[in-house]
């Protein structure tokens, strides 16, 4: 454990997502028991206030998540600084066992908040509030992960030793070291860019497909979509790692998913991750909600607000393109070759 | 026949129930209100005039029976859209005014206005048409606090009309005032009426239900409609 | 069944709530005046410790990375003592050792000002020519430094600003009560601020003087540093180097950068582990302010409940209030502290960081802020002050309407 400012910083922050978490989870919980819609009774009254309660909490947990994990990636830029051998976050995070586990449950539940907070929305628009019951079941169970990413995170903060010596992202991104870093980043390029292109177009035909009049949505085709966006998140994290970052860093041998965070590269990774994010949670949303087959009232306000997603998730799907590429297609317009 | 504007079935308001201070202040009342109509609920204070007005205006919800605004039933909405629709069709003139002292006119009158997301412009110039109908267009940078007990509820009239509502709720209005002024605001709801707004006013005083604009007078008495 | 429409944008109801709020906060100024001036304390607070944090880490990383890769000293019976000449050559030859450098320095403790220097010597030369020239502020006193040119040396700033307190601004007598003489030294130049953490207490002077003042004699140094151009090989040639010979300790840069970074890091800590009870504590008095709702501010939830607010709009015109305070205490805050580190040099907060030298009279901190500065300020107050606001604004929103029906 080492007393550091960030590391301190990161327990505080996380510490109150935990408090209103909790505070959320209570109350879903009071819901879920107690909800009975016909009634009048001052109990049923006091519970549709708790959802208000609920409702803002997550609004706040969300923030507070996205805060965290940009956080969480910065702090680990920091502390490599402190960690023998460690140079950028990629250090940090490898310096124990819990680094990357607590990044990737931290990425996993944003996007579980996400759906979550959508479907909150969603659910707040009609009147007889179908999926209250659901809803707030899900929130009790999605507690779980919150209490694993605590555990994770101590773990991560405890462990974290200055005398032991950490690899740095040269090491662990570099072709010829073993385990999953390496294999990203050993990856052709090629191969990660076919991927990732071949799952861009497969959701833009998709997307095309959609607006087709006749086209039939069923529970299937939506489970099928949020798997693919989660694939597509993975494919674009490989690109970022094989092939944009060299363009960035302008070195072959630097690929790295964290340094473009930094102010060296003029923060180019915080549109380029913030918009990632963006196309992907709501691409995965928009699948959730075709996969739940809502019907009724609730599926008319489904579909628009699908059609909302899809949009947004197109959008930010193209700015990442452009934005992770860009760097690539200037590199080759000045110099009239690939690196 | 049209549907009625206002309908409520077996309302009945209990607070505390199942307790030792138990208080049904409203059982079993069923009316009816038709579009474009003047009506007066009178009976004495604690007859539960308030209570249902408070409910028909979904400003409390009752405890059991059923309340159609604008063929609308309201009495099972949760309370964000019950708001909504009180938002939209429904004007409440409270027997205190409640307005908030420290607000200019202006600032009161277009509150009712903010959540549905109305640019200030249009907010603007809907409120100054109310002021003009109501002659508050000189008092309209003042503050509330520096009104006259008159111009205050004239302002609490506007507030409840800008929302563009077609059901007018008043709870006591002359309860402050004296006999001139309640003549001036009798003359005030002749004119809503004429302009065919629904009125519904809680009063127990003559000056309010002998008056040649009211349609109907229903009677109240501790909690039940008489008549 | 029909589902209901909003007229207006959403980007028009924000926009509508947000002109509220701040007209809101504003016929309430006391009240808010007094929240934000706590609000602006404690993210100053924050602040301040965060920016002098950033700005020795900076200065010590700077250093650190100077820091030979392997010092070598010879020990007996658990002293460091003086190493001979003899031990270069052997440690040379070693494989993948670039160069080995002997070095001389100590400390002189000068009872009069109870001040400790540290001493070290050098062939000045180097500083003289070459890409270090623009570390040193170069004297008027060089000439003198010429003329005895063995007894010469540049001081750092802290020694340099005590020396003119008593008056030996530009030479500077040793002298211990065992020597038959007192040593004069020219005093050529003062190091610059950038190196202050390292330098503050240094006299870096020739090595012939130094080894007077330090009496060591001719082939006798205080201890040897070894290049090592591969870092790969630093730990193996630091244990070759221990096993030809046991008398000889070896501390490789790694371990002194972790040392130095814990002892640093500990200091941090001990100071933010108190402020979080200090932001416990400021937080606890703002949510006391905040959240005690005054009738009339109860009563006015009330009447815009009962005008059609709903609890949603409540809650909305409660997170904008939260969020321009917070914002204007952010902004405040840390224009306040940075003006109170870079201008006014933290008074009061600097002493506990530096602390590892009986000098280090005055330490001029150079400006080091990133925005990652302002995601750990957000992330210390605002986010705890937004967790536990958001009881009282939810509380204040879901006031009921019949309470001010019923109190006529």
């Amino acid at each position: 454990m080492i007393l550091n400012p960030w590391i301190l910083t990161m327990l505080t922050g996380h510490a109150a997502l935990f408090f209103v978490f909790s505070l959320a989870t209570i109350n879903a919980w009071w819901i879920f028991s107690g909800w009975d819609f016909t009634s009048s009774s001052e109990k049923q009254y006091g519970l549709e206030k708790r959802t208000y309660l609920v409702s803002s909490v997550m609004n706040l947990t969300l923030i507070i998540q996205m805060l965290m994990l940009f956080l969480l990636v910065m702090a680990a830029d920091e502390l490599a600084k402190i960690l023998p051998g460690a140079m950028c976050a990629t250090g940090s995070l490898s310096s124990n066992k819990y680094g990357f586990p607590l990044l990737m449950i931290k990425i996993g539940s944003f996007f579980i908040y996400f759906v979550w907070w959508v479907l909150n929305y969603l659910d707040n628009q009609l009147e007889d509030y179908p999926l209250v019951r659901k809803k707030y079941l899900a929130l009790v169970c999605i507690f779980p992960v919150m209490i694993s990413e605590t555990i994770l995170l101590l773990l991560f903060a405890v462990n974290l030793n200055p005398t032991v010596i950490a690899s740095c992202c040269g090491s662990i991104y570099n072709e010829s070291s073993a385990g999953l870093g390496g294999t990203m980043a050993g990856s052709s390029p090629l191969m990660t860019l076919t991927l990732f292109f071949g799952v861009v177009s497969i959701v833009l035909i998709w997307h095309m497909i959609e607006n087709i009049r006749g086209y039939r949505p069923t529970k299937k085709k939506g489970g099928l979509e949020a798997l693919l966006w989660v694939f597509l998140f993975v494919t674009a994290l490989l690109t970022v790692i094989s092939f944009i970052s060299t363009y960035i860093y302008e070195m072959l041998s630097h690929k790295c998913p964290f340094c473009l965070l930094k102010a060296e590269y003029n923060y180019i990774g915080v549109p380029l991750y913030f918009f990632l994010f963006l196309a992907t949670a709501t691409g995965l949303t928009k699948g959730v909600l075709q996969w739940m087959g809502a019907e009724g009232p609730l599926g008319e306000k489904a579909i628009w607000l699908r059609r909302r997603l899809g949009q947004m998730s197109i959008f930010s799907l193209l700015v990442y393109i452009v934005v992770g590429y860009s760097p690539f297609i200037i590199y080759y317009i000045r110099t009239g070759r690939t690196i | 026949m049209e549907d009625p504007i206002l309908k409520t079935v077996n309302v009945t308001k209990i607070y505390n129930q199942g307790k030792q201070n138990e208080v049904v202040p409203v059982r079993n009342a069923s009316l009816t209100v038709e579009e474009g109509t003047a009506v007066v609920l009178q009976g004495p204070s604690g007859s539960g005039k308030t209570t249902l007005l408070s409910m028909i205006g979904c400003q409390i919800k009752p405890t059991y029976g059923e309340i159609v605004v604008k063929g609308k039933q309201v009495s099972k909405l949760p309370e964000k859209f019950a708001n909504l629709h009180k938002r939209e069709h429904i004007g409440f003139v409270f027997q205190q005014f409640h307005l908030i002292s420290d607000l200019s006119v202006l600032d009161n009158i277009i509150l009712p206005l903010l959540p549905s997301g109305i640019p200030p412009g249009e907010r603007k110039c809907r409120a100054e048409e109310l002021l003009e109908e109501f002659e508050l267009m000189p008092r309209k940078q003042f503050k509330v606090k520096d009104l006259s007990g008159g111009e205050q509820q004239r302002v609490a009239i506007c507030r409840s009309l800008i929302n563009g509502c077609s059901l007018l709720l008043a709870d006591e209005p002359t309860a402050h005032l004296d006999g001139q002024l309640t003549i001036e605001f009798l003359k005030y709801m002749t004119h809503l009426k004429e302009k065919g707004y629904t009125i519904l006013i809680a009063s127990h005083d003559p000056a309010v239900f002998k008056n040649g604009m009211v349609d109907r007078i229903i009677e109240m008495n501790s909690g039940e409609i008489v008549s | 069944m029909e589902t209901p429409t909003q007229s207006g944008s959403w980007l028009e109801r924000q926009r509508s709530i947000i002109d509220y709020s701040l007209q809101s906060m504003f016929r309430r100024r006391t009240k808010n005046s007094l929240i934000l001036v706590m609000y602006v304390l404690l993210i100053f607070v924050v602040s301040s410790v965060f920016f002098i944090t950033g700005s020795l880490t900076v200065e010590l990383f700077s250093t650190v990375d100077e820091l030979p890769d392997i010092t070598v000293q010879k020990l007996i019976g658990g002293r460091q003592v003086v190493i001979q000449e003899s031990y270069f050559q052997a440690i040379r030859e070693i494989p993948g050792v670039e160069a080995v450098e002997p070095r001389i320095w100590g400390y002189f403790y000068l009872e009069e000002l109870q001040a400790n220097f540290t001493i070290f010597g050098m062939d000045l030369t180097m500083l003289e020519e070459g890409e270090y020239q623009r570390i040193v502020d170069w004297g008027p006193a060089l000439k003198k430094g010429e003329e005895r040119p063995e007894f010469r040396m540049i001081i750092g700033e802290g020694v340099s600003r005590l020396l003119k307190a008593i008056q030996m601004e530009d030479s500077f007598l040793f002298f211990q009560p065992n020597w038959d003489t007192a040593i004069p030294f020219g005093i050529i130049g003062t190091f610059k601020s950038e190196t202050q953490l390292q330098s503050n207490d240094l006299m870096v002077m020739q090595t012939e003087g130094a080894r007077r003042v330090l009496e060591l004699k001719e082939g006798e140094y205080t201890d040897l540093v070894v290049h090592v151009p591969n870092p790969e090989e630093t730990k193996m040639i630091a244990l070759k180097i221990r096993r030809y010979y046991p008398e000889l300790r070896t501390v490789t840069r790694a371990q002194i950068e972790s040392t130095y970074t814990s002892a640093f890091n500990w200091k941090a800590g001990f100071v933010l582990s108190s402020m979080l009870v200090v932001i416990f504590a400021f937080l606890v008095l703002i949510w006391d302010k905040a959240s005690g709702l005054s009738p009339a501010e109860k009563k006015e939830i009330g009447i815009l409940k009962a005008i059609g607010w709903d609890t949603e709009m409540i809650l909305s015109v409660k997170f904008w209030e939260s969020f321009i305070i917070s914002l204007l205490a952010s902004i405040f805050g840390v224009i306040l502290s940075y003006f109170y580190i870079y201008w006014l040099h933290a008074p009061g907060l600097k002493e506990i960081f530096i602390g590892w030298s009986t000098i280090f009279p005055s330490f001029d901190l150079v400006p080091h802020i990133d925005l990652k500065f302002l995601l750990l300020i957000v992330t210390v107050t605002v986010i705890p002050y937004s967790t536990i606001a958001i009881f009282p604004a939810w509380k204040a929103a879901i006031t009921d309407t019949d309470f001010i029906l019923r109190n006529n």
